[in-house]
């Protein structure tokens, strides 16, 4: 009783009211102060959102290993700022020495790198020409490296004198530097110790990079962290980690609460989940990717030009556009890009050259019913097509088949894994075919100079580099003066660019449909203003700055 | 029932675990490689403009997968015997060792989300016996229902904008280093894991309660004037447990498909996620290695399931020697 005096009047009301125990009393506002408490002492346990020394960034690959021989495309952007190359590539997409002190290109078959004096591994060592030649010789003889499908051009790899490395082409290939900017160079000791293990989350590699490795998660993270001994210029950022994308929207709210810097490669079909976060900076920039449609002219009915034709006035680009991208993108009509022709050409003559080549393409169904027609199948035919997990694409596939049903084409597709589509791609089942096509080299031309028109991409079952399954000797020629010819004679290389994608016009080969944006979004509080698709291929994180 | 007859019970499961693993392996086996498709064209490949058929070829000699199909399942089983799954076709890393490295996160989130499954789904269930028919009872039923039928996905996403984006007590990404830190990076994911697993717990347990509440054992403690929480510990849940046992080993096996969504939803290097990617990409070896360690884990859940029964119900173990 004497408690209850001592006792404040409102808790004797509550407990009155409530006919709470005295314990139970205690109990109820214990829980209460906690519940209260937790926020707080949650909160304090964050690590906030403040701009620092930490560049943490999603990307949509990374590498299986990292020796530059396992990674698709983009994974290499996790790989090039740790083991870096000879040459690089600048903010402004020129080749720049890296490594190399200097390089010549001694001829159309000859390139010759000046190796830098004095830098040296994290390990301390010094990087010798032998580790070059060997890092490069590596590709050219590893058949299971992705990046061999380019060093099959290199004849040979060696060290000559006390700082060179020649390279000797099989056939001209003028833009065979921006492969040697995507290729690794690694410590030879280091690579011969580990052997198949080097690369691994156990044995990662040894570079000379501005940043080392610090761990490694397959399919999942990179983290690296600065060399302070880099013989260049001081990283601006301790610590870097790329890591994929989980869920989408996860994503996003990881940006927003500052857990994570930024995404480079944002889907189309997210960046507007992006926009409405608040918080968040959205960079949209033209793209040098291409969708395409391709067809096996290996089989009938795609052996028949006329068909090839009516498929290629079908196509509904504006209507892709807005259905799969969302309006993200721009419509496109051929394999090289509007972009990558701008970038090799000069502007009155891209015009000109789309001017030219749109009537052959533009959508207009009484003129591919005209076509067929005209075909070995004017009442039209069934035809199948498989494809992977890639919405943008799955859709575009739809809204074409719905237009090619219009003039008795039937189109059928098959969702299928990554295994199985790629397996039985282009066979005379799903002998139609689409897909996105990037600039892997760097070079904007590479869509048409890589595989697609080259006899050695033609394979029996129509899954090869050279889908369309097509050559003749006059288009391997074309497409070999155009590998042969350096970027800087612009002239010529434009006009044999142009000659290539008229000749694809007309022989409706690769139906170009849609170029998507390349979309950044960054913690509002950086910026990285010469972002593109390619960011992959330059130093990027000297490029990201903060406040 | 002597220590003797323990050991008896205990090996003869442990042999009918070992066929099972064994048949499990063989299927698992057999469904990966009837399965359209090559492996070797799920690894690192963008584009059909990036292989050529040398790199194909190249890659399936490398894996051994241009050897007969017996020699490939003889070489599994013979590896495997001394748990070596081979390595991973996409990382080159030990099957094995990149599962059991991803247990340090999955592991965690199991025990989490048990944990939030079993407080949470209890004191359900015991209210809503208690209160049978009054709103405490529909509430909770209408909230079990909700947490069985809300997608895992839909549930983090909300849990991640309250808790992380909003209020931000809790991070949006990741697993976390270190015992604290792991704790609170998993708080999300286990409250959304744990909440399919209270609807279960609380929706066998609520039914078997009620049927408790009505024995005349619980009566007689009644008049007695027991409180309701001694009349829960002591005569209610105690002859619950062995529906509450069957429930949790029940819930912790569902756990499994839902940590694949839920791990994927918050970023989290899991084993569920690990699994679905390996599946995707067809890499053999690791997904050998994950099922053989699940077929583990349920075989094991199912021995100390029997065996928790003996424990708890000495019925159960009358009835076991008797037999």
């Amino acid at each position: 009783m004497v408690g209850q005096f001592n006792r404040p009047q409102g808790v004797r009301t509550a407990l009155k009211q409530t006919n709470l125990t005295r314990r139970e009393f205690t109990a109820r506002g214990g829980a209460l102060a906690l519940a209260g408490l937790v926020p707080g002492v949650l909160s304090a346990c964050g690590s906030g959102s403040k701009v620092g020394d930490s560049l943490e960034m999603f990307v949509s690959e990374l590498p299986l290993q990292l020796t530059g021989q396992r990674q698709l495309i983009s994974g290499a952007g996790s790989i090039l700022i740790a083991l870096e190359p000879l040459v690089t590539v600048d903010d402004k997409g020129t080749i720049v020495p890296n490594l190399a002190q200097s390089f010549e290109v001694v001829d159309r078959h000859t390139l010759v790198f000046h190796v830098r004096q004095g830098v040296r591994f994290w390990d301390g060592t010094l990087l010798t020409p032998d580790d070059v030649a060997f890092s490069l010789d590596m590709h050219r003889t590893d058949s299971s490296s992705i990046l061999q499908r380019w060093w099959y051009l290199a004849e040979s790899v060696k060290r000559q004198g006390e700082d060179r490395v020649v390279v000797k082409l099989t056939q001209p290939y003028a833009g065979f530097l921006y492969v040697v900017a995507q290729t690794p160079i690694v410590q030879m000791a280091y690579a011969k110790r580990h052997g198949q293990s080097v690369g691994t989350p156990a044995t990662l590699n040894m570079g000379t990079g501005a940043w080392r490795f610090k761990s490694f998660n397959p399919d999942h993270s990179v983290e690296l962290v600065a060399n302070d001994k880099y013989w260049g210029e001081k990283p601006q950022y301790r610590r870097i980690i790329t890591r994929m994308a989980a869920d989408a929207s996860t994503a996003a709210l990881a940006i927003k609460t500052g857990e994570m810097t930024g995404n480079l490669m944002v889907p189309v079909a997210a960046a507007a989940t992006y926009e409405k976060l608040g918080g968040v900076h959205v960079d949209r920039r033209k793209s040098l990717e291409v969708c395409v449609i391709t067809m096996n002219t290996g089989y009938a009915p795609w052996n028949d030009l006329h068909v090839r034709r009516a498929v290629q006035h079908a196509v509904n680009r504006e209507a892709c556009v807005q259905g799969a991208l969302g309006g993200h993108g721009q419509s496109e009509l051929s394999i090289v890009s509007e972009q990558a022709l701008r970038a090799v050409m000069p502007t009155d003559q891209v015009d000109a050259l789309l001017r030219e080549i749109t009537p052959q393409i533009a959508f207009d169904l009484d003129r591919a019913k005209a076509e067929l027609a005209k075909s070995a199948f004017p009442k039209g035919f069934d035809v199948g097509t498989v494809i992977d997990n890639e919405p943008e694409i799955i859709t575009t596939l739809q809204l074409i088949a719905a237009d090619l049903r219009k003039i008795g084409i039937n189109l059928t597709i098959k969702q299928a894994p990554s295994s199985v589509y790629e397996n039985q791609y282009g066979s005379r089942q799903y002998s139609l075919g689409s897909y996105t096509v990037h600039p892997d080299t760097g070079d904007p031309l590479a869509n048409v100079i890589g595989s697609a028109f080259d006899k050695a991409g033609v394979t029996k079952t129509g899954n090869g580099p050279n889908s369309a399954n097509y050559t003749t000797p006059q288009l391997q020629r074309l497409l070999e003066r155009l590998r042969a010819t350096p970027p800087e004679d612009r002239a010529k290389r434009g006009e044999l660019c142009a000659e290539l994608v008229r000749f694809n016009a007309s022989q409706a080969l690769y139906i170009g449909v849609w170029s998507p944006q390349a979309i950044l979004a960054i913690d509002d509080r950086y910026r990285y203003p010469s972002y593109t698709e390619l960011w992959w291929q330059t130093r990027w994180p000297t490029y990201i700055t903060k406040g | 029932m002597s220590g003797a007859e323990i050991a008896r019970y205990v090996a003869k499961r442990l042999l009918f675990s070992c066929v099972a693993i064994v048949a499990i392996s063989v299927v698992v086996f057999a469904l990966i490689h009837l399965t359209p498709g090559d492996p070797e064209h799920a690894v690192g490949i963008a584009s059909p403009q990036n292989a050529t058929p040398a790199f194909f070829h190249q890659l399936r000699q490398h894996f051994g997968l241009d050897k007969p199909i017996t020699t490939q399942l003889l070489t599994f089983f013979a590896n495997a015997s001394h748990l070596d799954f081979g390595l991973s076709y996409r990382t080159n890393q030990s099957a094995l060792s990149l599962v059991v490295a991803r247990m340090g996160v999955t592991g965690p989130l199991f025990l989490l989300s048990a944990g939030v499954a079993l407080v949470c789904g209890i004191a359900m269930a015991g209210a809503a016996a208690f209160r049978r028919g009054d709103a405490v009872d529909r509430g909770s039923q209408n909230a079990a229902i909700f947490m069985l039928s809300a997608p895992a996905f839909a549930v983090g996403t909300i849990l991640l904008y309250c808790f992380a984006v909003s209020l931000g007590w809790f991070p949006v990404l990741g697993e976390g280093t270190g015992v604290m830190d792991r704790f609170w990076h998993l708080a999300l994911p286990s409250i959304t894991l744990g909440l399919t697993g209270v609807a279960v717990i609380f929706k066998n347990l609520r039914s078997h309660l009620l049927t408790i509440l009505e024995q005349d054992y619980v009566t007689f403690a009644r008049s007695r004037g027991f409180s309701r929480a001694t009349l829960l510990r002591g005569f209610v849940l105690r002859n619950a447990l062995v529906t509450l046992i069957t429930t949790t080993s029940v819930m912790l096996v569902g756990f499994i498909s839902t940590s694949v969504i839920v791990e994927i939803t918050f970023g989290l290097d899991g084993v569920g996620s690990l699994l679905a990617d390996s599946i995707l990409h067809e890499d053999i070896p690791v997904v050998q290695a994950i099922t053989f360690l699940l077929a583990l884990f349920i075989v094991g859940l199912n021995l100390v399931t029997d065996l928790l029964y003996f424990a708890v119900d000495p019925r159960i173990r009358a009835e076991e020697a008797r037999a």
